[in-house]
Order: structure tokens, then sequence, then C-alpha cells
């Protein structure tokens, strides 16, 4: 089996998503699916067990060195569960405003099925094993996001179905 | 040197980004150090307590019944401190070397 092409990189600037999906398209040679995933800052932010509130601002800290350490570990753990082509993760840092793009996720492969669920899986690891955090300005004012019970059942999710 | 890195809600009820410190003796394991640095900064101490199980620091025992309480809290991944070193996610029990990079932080939240 070929080495998939994988990239990690992690700015503050935006970016296009028409380039990066070109870029993949070009790095995975044979290709029969590319999945592309863009997340997203949302004004309305709706946390598990307290009321809803409206962002002004989202502020993104991270740990350089282990970001893209731990990232790169990601893609190749996906790399190793299914037959991926190219792999491209890119995170924002720094200021965001609400309806600007945070995350990029970009896997190619021969088949639907595995990129797809390459995609889903390294989604799932990157909210919460990968040293982001997110500091929230809203009507409630300022302060730090707390990891989703819903993001770690993803996670569990992932580790019966590796069982 | 221990290079000690503090990031996000640590880094700002320390008021530190971080601090060199060389490693004393009788810090062999990651415990060791959180053990120290409570001893030293009563900022760091303040992030363990008042949280219930944290409220009793004192002494040794105390404070490993204390860390067994905060480790049966990260399983279940809610709001606890996490530790790297070597930009690694490690357990308290880890065996420090004197040069390591250590990293305390909340709970990541990326995507």
């Amino acid at each position: 089996m070929t080495q998939a092409q994988t990239q990690v990189q992690i700015q503050e600037k935006d970016f296009e998503l028409g380039q990066e999906y070109q870029a993949l398209r070009e790095a995975a040679g044979d290709v029969g699916a590319i999945v592309t995933f863009s997340g997203l800052v949302r004004e309305l932010y709706a946390p598990e067990s307290a009321e809803s509130e409206t962002v002004a601002e989202l502020f993104l800290e991270h740990y350089p060195g282990m970001t893209e350490k731990r990232l790169q570990g990601i893609v190749d753990e996906a790399c190793q569960q299914w037959p991926l082509l190219a792999v491209k993760v890119l995170h924002r840092v720094g200021r965001l405003l609400p309806g600007e793009q945070i995350v990029f996720v970009g896997v190619a492969s021969a088949h639907r099925r595995a990129a797809l669920d390459a995609a889903r899986y390294i989604m799932d690891y990157l909210k919460s094993h990968a040293p982001f955090w997110k500091k929230q300005l809203s009507n409630q004012g300022l302060r730090w996001i707390e990891s989703r019970q819903s993001d770690h059942a993803a996670l569990a999710a992932w580790e019966k179905s590796a069982n | 040197m221990l290079k000690i890195r503090y990031f996000a809600s640590v880094r700002e009820a320390l008021k530190s980004e971080g601090e060199d410190i060389f490693r004393p003796d009788d810090v062999h394991t990651l415990a060791d150090l959180v053990r120290h640095l409570r001893g030293i900064r009563p900022e760091f101490d303040a992030l363990f307590q008042g949280r219930g199980e944290f409220e009793h620091s004192a002494g040794k025992a105390g404070f490993l019944s204390s860390l067994s309480a905060l480790f049966q809290r990260r399983k279940q991944g809610s709001k606890q401190l996490k530790f790297a070193v070597n930009q690694t996610v490690v357990g308290e029990d880890y065996q420090l070397g004197d040069d390591d990079e250590v990293a305390f932080f909340p709970p990541m939240t990326g995507g």
C-alpha cells in the first residue's frame, strides 16, 4: 500500500475551500472519493446544561508544537485504519467571528466509505484530543468553553467499535 | 531544567505562561511535581480546591487521595486538569526527566 499524502496546518488566516479541494485532488492521484468537512463559528452557542448565548467573538488558543504533533498522530491513526490517499487538516487560531470558518478536514480515498468514515474519525478526535482551547465573548460575558459530553460520547463509540 | 507551561484557564488562573525550575530532589513523578507546585504556589493549589474532593490538601496522603479523585473525574470527561510531558498527554505516575517540558491545561475544545 502506498503512503498517504498528509498535511497538518495551523494558521490565523482563513482558508479557501476550493483551493484545499484542488490540492487534495492533485495529491491523491487515482482518487475515487474526496470528503471535505468545514467547521464554522456559530452565533448561537447552546451548551448542554445552560441557556443559549449569542456569540460575539471566539478566541482560539493552542499549544504550538504539541498541536501539530497530536493532529499528525490522529491523521496517522486514520491512515492505519482506512486505505487513504491524501489527508489535510487545517485549524485556525486567534480571534474568530460568528460565520467564519474555523477548521477544515479533507480526506481522499479510492472509495467513499473510507473517506467518509476517516473524515468523521479525524473530526471526532480533533474535538477533544488536540490541544485547542476556546474562549468566548457572548451576551453572557467572557469565558472558557467546556468540553461537551456528546464529544466524549462520540469518542467512546469509536473506541467501542475498535474492540 | 523542567520547562513548565500553562495554557488557557490554567494560564489565566496562575497569571503565568510558565516557568523553568530545577527538578527538586523529592520530585520524581508528575504527581510529585503537582504536590511541589501546590506547596510553592497558592494559585496552583487553588486549582485543585473548591471542587469538594480536593478541599483537604494537607499532607501527602490527603494529596494522593485528592489526585486519585481527580483521575476518577478525568475518566468521566468533565472539567479537570490535564497533563502533558514533552507534548504527550500522560498519567500521574509518569517519571520525569531533568529536562522535560511539562504542561498543565484544561480539557481540550477544538473543532
